[in-house]
């Protein structure tokens, strides 16, 4: 059931995952074959479609809950034996799933034609593995986990307006505010409670003079751990509205 | 309206007048304490060798 669940959403999205990722894939090419374009900007442009799944999120989880309802098949939706947490999940991994398949299209673009010039005086030291890391840590994480957070104050938003169809644009809206508002602020509010977790080790590497140097950065994580608790929350408060307050 | 929706504004509501005193009063700060907790110790430099 919750197979079945998971592949209705991909398919509401497959059409679209073909267009990004074509889109994504020209765009490196245009980036790597325009050789007017310095390669200080073909680099770092060729990971630009990345911020589409994180733009198109909100709006991604506010259709889709908008469709279950005008199409009417919340009325087989909430009736399936399944917990209400486990359609926002299915929701939330088909926009994380876009972010996925445009990442590893746009690294093996950009391994096979995109210029890497401007990196290249540091992949001597390091290697493709290690730059891969630095792929996944510094590109691909923070926007996979963007992608999460605002996929799911969209839901919770579409979910909370359902509810109260009175000014439900506004309530929509209000509900994202404050559910992005709240994450910060619990998350710095549990900030001195969580400096207990250990510090997340980061390797580094520079080049200067043809010389490289490596470091290694600790850095706290406690605001990003009490944030990802009070995300934690919303989602759970979003399964709850589905099983418990949503009515077809 | 019923009662649960009732419920439903009147919370929102509490918590956007309180978001909005926030952001009035510190002026961000919360951003700020935010940021600040992430707290980077950084290891001394080290000469390494090139792979080719």
């Amino acid at each position: 059931m919750v197979r079945q669940l998971f592949w209705k959403e991909f398919r509401e999205i497959r059409s679209y995952l073909v267009l990004s990722n074509l889109i994504a894939f020209l765009l490196v090419l245009y980036l790597s074959f325009d050789r007017r374009i310095p390669p200080e900007f073909a680099f770092p442009f060729s990971f630009t479609m990345l911020v589409l799944p994180m733009v198109r999120a909100p709006v991604h989880a506010v259709t889709t809950w908008k469709r279950e309802w005008d199409q009417h098949h919340d009325l087989l939706l909430l009736s399936l034996p399944v917990r209400g947490w486990w359609l926002v999940t299915a929701k939330l991994c088909a926009a994380l799933l876009e972010t996925a398949t445009l990442t590893v299209t746009i690294v093996v673009s950009v391994l096979l034609v995109g210029r890497t010039e401007l990196v290249q005086p540091i992949y001597d030291f390091t290697g493709p593995g290690l730059m891969l890391y630095w792929t996944l840590l510094v590109v691909v994480l923070p926007w996979t986990l963007g992608t999460a957070v605002v996929h799911i104050l969209g839901q919770l938003a579409a979910l909370v307006s359902r509810i109260v169809p009175l000014f439900s644009s506004l309530v929509g809206v209000c509900t994202f505010a404050i559910g992005l508002w709240g994450i910060i602020r619990v998350g710095g509010l549990l900030a001195p409670l969580l400096r207990w977790l250990p510090a997340l080790p980061l390797y580094s590497i520079s080049v200067s003079g043809g010389i490289g140097y490596e470091q290694w950065l600790r850095v706290q994580m406690a605001p990003l751990a009490g944030a990802l608790l009070a995300l934690a929350g919303l989602f759970w408060l979003a399964g709850w509205l589905v099983e418990r307050e949503i009515e077809p | 309206m019923t009662k649960r929706q009732a419920v439903i504004i009147a919370v929102l509501s509490i918590l956007a007048l309180t978001m909005g005193l926030d952001l009035y009063l510190l002026k961000g700060e919360f951003i700020r304490d935010f940021g600040r907790g992430f707290r980077v110790d950084v290891s001394e430099r080290r000469i390494v060798p090139r792979l080719r």
